[in-house]
């Protein structure tokens, strides 16, 4: 069969004979084929004889010094349709002019489709989502990924869990893959599987800072996401969640020259409180509206790029700085990449990608905790700052610095014509510390003498990826491609802490300075992943396509045998359009369907029988029980079928629709043993546990109006998601830490399972007398929407540009934890009108009924009271952008200008929500935690301006 | 196609386990195999005592709460938690996260012992040397003394309802107090095996038998057990803390956080006897509104201060109280109770009958943990019928526990 294969591969190698005589030229202009209006940067290539041009600022190209032959031009532009043309060049200058179309849901662009597999979107048989984040970063600016990526894609929530500068960030992949690990797609950044961790460290309240944060939006071309196994199959374990792909920029050349482009742009903005804090909700709300501030942002992005034949490069300096809303937080980020790919011989590529990042994060102490602004101005009616003094919040310090590089090499060899050998290897580096000093003679809880303590983690990971792929004709008409490949993934993870109080004096503040020791450790894990994948293509007359796929993982799992397990693929896809059973007016249809089995690891010890750990204490360490496992333990199993469609109509209108379900099984429950066994230093592990999710995903992308001058375009996403919990074995309903969330048995995952609250009860002479509350926990909310969406459009006319992102969601609760204590400390409004309403009037009148149930809806001692819808719709991205480039054309001086556009952008603009509290998004307890969807003195995330200047030489 | 399905599973099957598995182990664990060795035996016993610490402060705090010693007001700055505004009003749910807290920490400590003597019975071997013998002498007085506080704990502490006590030994069924007390007896008699019968370790057993026996309302036995015990002079048998162990008092209750602060009564003593800050000294924090001043224990100043389980003055107090039993008055009773008075500088009563004996108790083992069984034993419980008088055994029990 190789042989065989072999034979193929040596007929395709034979060159294609051309007849060569003298020497001409051709030359042409580029349109767009609907408003005729030139196309300039346009690339124009001969493949046969690897030459080309790219079109200037008209629209023109020429390639000069031509062989009399025929020969087959290939013209792209990114957001057209690829087309090529063939033309005969004799002596002299021939002229093609070409007119391309336009390509509304990026059809030809290619995309990963599964691990080593690349393929235009027109032809994969899975939906993946793609963002063009070159495109929004010309005229936007983006703290961080998840704002890049928040609304962009269908299937895929990107939520920042607070509004601190620096705040955790949290995906939600369609409908969440199974009951175990931390529900978050793995991310590969130029082949670099990346920490995603939320880095918390000393905790300021609940909120971490997400090591994604230190990724530069600036500096990434586009981010893929293949959306659940069907399509991340063969990403193996840990691809459960989805994958995202993250390309940083590359040199771009135009074929045939050599260039530079330099780039620098330059944002200045603020950060400001979206909304006030109400005296209807909030008797402090002047002390609390009194603690925010307008944060100034500056960034600046220095690039440059460009190439040759033989080498091709991006660079990049980005300097940022950003303060938030409220005083102590600021999340500053100095970054520079170097980005080369090498052409040493027309077999060989080799492509380095390499970023270096200092990033520091000044965080505030919010949610949970006593020593910041929130909790000192929200909870108790005037005087504010109950808990600890104004000067001692200020004094607060909590700052976390991180240092990280990011690099990766790649090298392909192309021994013979469609067989690309490639091997990679990728590290990533995060080594981060966090300082937090209480200052001496300041008051925090009994804490009166100072307190200093610092973390430190290093987190080393490293991927090697080995595959080759090939592909060859069977017959004429079926053509496949064969991949095989090997991926290792090891992490290595040290964190250490110290902590020491009560200085002599407030000027010294150094560790060693502190009289008493408080608390010391460290932690540390090192893992190893790897898999092995095959995946067989065949697709029949460009209009069939099959995939199959297999995969085997291993795992380290300490002290047994490591787990290995099989992962299947299947997909397949028909372009019906290529059939010709559609009216004309379809320009592209496809439909496609695939099914992919992936898994979570069990945790590191989870197959370890019983662990012992040394506690400190008053005598020394004493042995006490660290964990409890099961030495039967396996890997959550995930399996999701899609099936969708993909369709064009005369050009203006492009759609995608995926529906599919997910099951997974063998989910790994946690047992309590009962207390009185001794045996609760932590649950233990049983694969009995089940969910199943399904939706639906749809995008319209239109372009109802094209003219030269006038261009407008809208994209509408809509996403329904659901899943629910089937099985937990047996299992109680696992709860969060608070009591709030669950995982139980026809719930969806994290809902909210509390008894609920009916109205007030009335003694036998209609006196108000306590609560009226359900027996029994019922269903009282969901925390990911059941539906949701966004909707963008983009008008142009002439150099101006106007873009808009507007996001709504709906079913969807949060727990207002705020509101609860509030009511605790006489702090909530309403509950103190209707208190006061209730004394003045008489019972079993209607008016005291009302107000007694109303009254009794607002009792803080049921959590039920303060669930509360928070669908919302809101503006979360304005910006217009003015292009003055044609303008400077005319002037010589300036003639070296590429680009020069101004922008003013806004973000989260407008809100409007059910939700009592100021930010339905947030979560008090960060990115990661059991504990989702509840608010608890949380930052609200701030209305954003920036203005920018982008200017290209 | 075939040939690179054999080509994966060459690479599938050969070597990639080991490569795997070829990771540097834990740095903060061992396995429950490795503490089968003699040269653990002092680890283990320093994991009983580590979680005894944890227990007795916690169960000291919490049955403080409980009783009319300490009260909760979110009043008093950093006063937050409602599992201690619960337990303070007696209304406390089968979920308290705090009650859960020290639950789970008393089966610890329950298991930790048991285990402790079984390891030492079954699975370690000992050398021959004196010192060898001394060690596994040392292991099971310990195991055996704990397994009896365990039981003692869960006796008085806890119960199945609002005035049920007792507790729950390895998800079994639900054991009374009554019962559970002879339990503990027979764990301490076992550890009195262990020591010699003047050592100060016995006169510690013989400390908390005595408890136990006059708890029982067995005087006699109690009378007799007591003349054994710890006797003026000797330190007190404390659970010992560190700031990495704080004391809960501390934590919760005091300095550190302050949450539970004096029920005011404490501060009126103290008001009429200024001697009496001697044994019930009180610092005090202003309101959050500003109104008034609370006050709360300022017996353990440091995260590290020990808390008293068994000391010397309560077996004079049970003397005096056997002998107020038997003669009301009776003046050896009066000198016993002005030692213990004497011990803290505090003036000599002049009389002493029952009703002062209870007061001398509330003052002398003021955070000990004692005032909630004392207020049950005496029938001065504070609060209305219905409200709990022992801490309910958990939801997490009764959820796990079959026999529940």
């Amino acid at each position: 069969m190789f042989k065989k294969l072999l034979t193929f591969g040596i007929f395709l190698l034979v060159p294609f004979a051309m007849v060569f005589a003298q020497s001409g030229s051709v030359t042409g202009t580029i349109t767009d084929a609907k408003t005729g209006e030139t196309i300039a940067g346009a690339n124009v290539y001969i493949n046969s004889i690897q030459r080309g041009s790219s079109t200037n600022l008209d629209g023109e190209y020429t390639i000069g010094n031509l062989e009399s032959a025929t020969y087959t031009l290939r013209i792209t532009y990114v957001g057209y349709r690829n087309n090529t043309v063939e033309v005969q060049i004799g002596s002299g200058v021939t002229t093609q002019n070409v007119q391309l179309n336009r390509d509304l849901i990026g059809l030809d662009e290619v995309v990963v489709s599964g691990i080593a597999s690349e393929t235009s979107k027109a032809q994969s048989e899975v939906a993946v989502a793609s963002v063009n984040a070159d495109k929004l970063t010309e005229a936007n600016t983006y703290q961080d990924v998840s704002q890049l990526l928040g609304g962009k894609a269908a299937g895929v929530r990107v939520n920042a869990s607070s509004g601190n500068a620096g705040s955790g960030i949290r995906f939600d992949i369609r409908s969440g893959g199974g009951l175990n690990g931390d529900d978050q797609p793995v991310i590969y950044l130029d082949g670099i599987r990346l920490d995603n961790a939320e880095n918390v460290g000393f905790g300021v309240g609940g909120q971490g800072t997400s090591t994604l944060a230190d990724i530069n939006p600036e500096n990434i071309e586009n981010v893929e996401i293949l959306k659940g196994p069907a399509g991340a199959a063969l990403y193996g374990t840990s691809g459960s969640n989805g994958v995202v792909l993250i390309t940083t920029k590359k040199g771009t050349v135009s074929p045939g020259e050599t260039t530079l482009n330099i780039r620098y742009k330059v944002t200045r903005g603020f950060n400001e409180q979206r909304e006030e804090y109400s005296e209807d909700n909030f008797v402090s709300a002047p002390d609390a509206n009194a603690i925010f501030r307008t944060g100034d942002i500056q960034q600046h992005t220095l690039s440059a790029s460009g190439g040759s034949e033989f080498i091709r490069y991006f660079t990049s300096l980005d300097l940022r700085n950003e303060e938030g809303i409220i005083q102590n937080n600021s999340f500053d980020r100095d970054a520079f990449r170097a980005n080369f790919d090498v052409f040493p011989s027309d077999k060989v590529t080799i492509s380095t990608s390499a970023s270096y990042t200092l990033s520091e994060a000044n965080r505030p102490q919010n949610d949970n905790n006593i020593f910041g602004f929130l909790g000192n101005t929200l909870l108790f009616p005037p005087p504010s700052y109950r808990f600890t003094d104004s000067a001692a919040v200020v004094g607060l310090q909590n700052d976390l610095s991180t240092q990280r590089f990011l690099g990766s090499i790649q090298a392909t060899y192309t021994p013979i014509e469609n067989l690309d050998i490639r091997g990679s290897i990728g590290y990533d580096g995060n080594n981060s510390r966090n300082d937090e000093l209480k200052p001496a003679n300041l008051g925090y809880s009994g804490v009166t003498r100072g307190e200093r303590s610092f973390f430190t983690r290093r987190n080393d990971q490293f991927t090697w990826d080995v595959n080759g792929r090939y592909s060859y004709d069977i017959t004429s008409d079926l053509r496949a491609t064969s991949i095989v490949g090997g991926q290792l993934f090891t992490r290595r993870f040290q964190s250490a802490f110290f902590q020491r109080q009560n200085f002599q004096t407030e000027l010294i503040t150094n560790i060693g300075a502190g009289a008493d020791f408080q608390q010391g450790d460290e932690a540390f894990f090192n893992t190893r992943e790897l898999g092995v994948f095959a995946q067989q293509e065949f697709s029949y007359k460009d209009t069939y396509s099959l995939s199959l796929g297999l995969r085997r993982d291993f795992a380290a799992a300490l002290g047994s045998d490591a787990p290995n397990i099989f992962y299947p693929k299947a997909s397949a896809a028909i372009r019906l359009h290529k059939l010709n059973l559609l009216p004309s007016a379809f320009t592209f249809f496809k439909i496609r369907a695939a099914y992919g089995e992936t898994g979570v690891l069990p945790g590191l010890n989870d197959a370890q029988q019983l662990l012992f750990n040394s506690e400190s204490s008053g005598v020394g360490g004493g042995a006490v029980i660290d964990f409890i496992g099961n030495p039967n333990i396996e890997p959550e199993r995930i399996r999701e079928f899609t099936v969708g469609a993909d369709f064009e109509i005369a050009e203006n209108y492009a759609f995608e629709f995926t529906y599919y379900i997910t099951r997974a099984n063998d989910s790994i429950i946690d047992f309590n043993n009962a207390p009185s066994t001794g045996l609760t230093a932590s649950a233990v592990p049983f694969n009995v546990g089940a969910v199943e999710g399904k939706g639906v995903e749809a995008s319209i992308r239109v372009t109802p109006v094209r003219t030269r001058n006038f261009q407008l375009d809208f994209g509408i996403i809509g996403n329904y998601a659901d899943n629910e919990v089937t099985d937990l074995g047996g299992a109680q309903p696992i709860f969060d830490g608070f009591d709030l969330n669950v995982v139980a048995e026809g719930l969806p995952e994290s809902a909210f399972f509390v008894q609920a609250v009916n109205g007030a009860t009335f003694d036998e002479n209609g006196v108000f007398n306590g609560v009226d509350l359900d027996a029994e926990r019922s269903f009282r909310g969901r925390v990911v929407p059941e539906y949701n969406g966004s909707f963008d459009v983009t008008a142009r006319i002439q150099n101006l540009s106007i873009y808009a992102l507007a996001e709504w969601a709906a079913n969807v609760s949060v727990f207002n934890n705020t509101a609860l204590f509030a009511s605790q400390f006489g702090n909530n409004a309403e509950r103190n009108n209707l208190t006061a309403q209730l004394a003045e009037l008489t019972p079993q009148t209607p008016e005291y009924v009302e107000t007694a149930n109303a009254l009794a809806r607002t009792n803080p001692l049921f959590d039920d009271n303060y669930i509360e819808d928070a669908g919302f719709y809101g503006l979360s991205e304005v910006s217009v952008s003015y292009n003055l480039t044609s303008l400077l054309r005319n002037d010589l001086s300036a003639s070296f200008v590429k680009n020069l556009t101004l922008t003013a952008s806004g973000r989260n603009l407008l809100l409007e929500s059910p939700y009592s509290g100021l930010d339905p998004g947030v979560n008090f307890s960060g990115s990661r935690s059991g504990s989702r969807n509840q608010d608890f003195l949380t930052l609200q995330r701030p209305r954003v301006f920036n203005f920018t200047v982008s200017l290209g030489l | 196609m075939l040939s690179t399905l054999i080509f994966m599973g060459a690479i599938g099957f050969y070597g990639c386990q080991d490569l795997v598995n070829d990771v540097d182990g834990d740095i903060d664990t061992i396995t429950n195999e490795q503490l089968n060795s003699e040269s653990q035996v002092q680890f283990l016993v320093n994991g009983l005592l580590t979680r005894f610490a944890t227990t007795h402060d916690r169960l000291a705090l919490q049955s403080g709460g409980l009783s009319d010693e300490e009260v909760f007001d979110q009043n008093v700055p950093n006063a937050t938690f409602p599992t201690f505004r619960d337990i303070d009003d007696g209304l406390i749910t089968f979920d308290n996260n705090s009650v859960d807290g020290v639950y789970n920490d008393l089966g610890e400590l329950r298991f930790f012992s048991d285990d402790l003597v079984q390891r030492i019975n079954e699975d370690i071997e000992f050398g021959d040397s004196e010192e060898s013998q001394a060690l596994r002498a040392s292991g099971l007085y310990n195991g055996y003394f704990f397994a009896g506080v365990a039981r003692y704990f869960f006796a008085v502490y806890f119960g199945l309802d609002e005035t049920t006590g007792g507790g729950i030994i390895d998800g079994g069924p639900f054991i009374p107090s009554e019962q559970m007390f002879g339990l503990a007896l027979e764990q301490l008699n076992l550890a009195l095996d262990q020591v010699a019968s003047d050592s100060r370790e016995a006169r510690i057993v013989n400390t908390l038998i005595g408890r136990i026996q006059l708890l029982q309302g067995n005087l006699s036995a109690a009378d007799a057990t007591l003349d054994n015990a710890l006797e003026p002079g000797d330190a007190s048998f404390s659970s010992q803390h560190s700031v990495e162990s704080a004391n809960e008092w501390w934590g919760n209750g005091g300095l550190g956080r302050t949450q539970f602060v004096a029920d005011d009564r404490f501060r009126e003593i103290i008001r009429n006897e200024p001697a009496e800050a001697n044994r019930i000294p009180l610092d005090s924090v202003l309101a959050n509104d500003e109104s008034r001043f609370f006050f709360f224990q300022g017996l353990y100043p440091e995260q590290g201060t020990p808390l008293p389980f068994l000391s010397w003055q309560e077996v004079s107090l049970m003397e005096a109280e056997i002998d107020l039993d038997a003669v009301p008055n009776s003046p050896t009773a009066l000198a016993l109770i002005n030692e213990v008075r004497a011990s803290s500088d505090i003036p000599p009563r002049l009389t002493a009958d029952m009703d002062d004996l209870i007061e001398e108790r509330e003052r002398e083992f003021f955070t000990q943990g004692l005032r909630l069984i004392d207020q049950r034993r005496f029938d001065i419980f504070h609060l209305p019928a219905g409200r709990f008088q022992y801490l309910p055994i958990t939801q997490s029990e009764r959820n796990q526990n079959e026999n529940l």
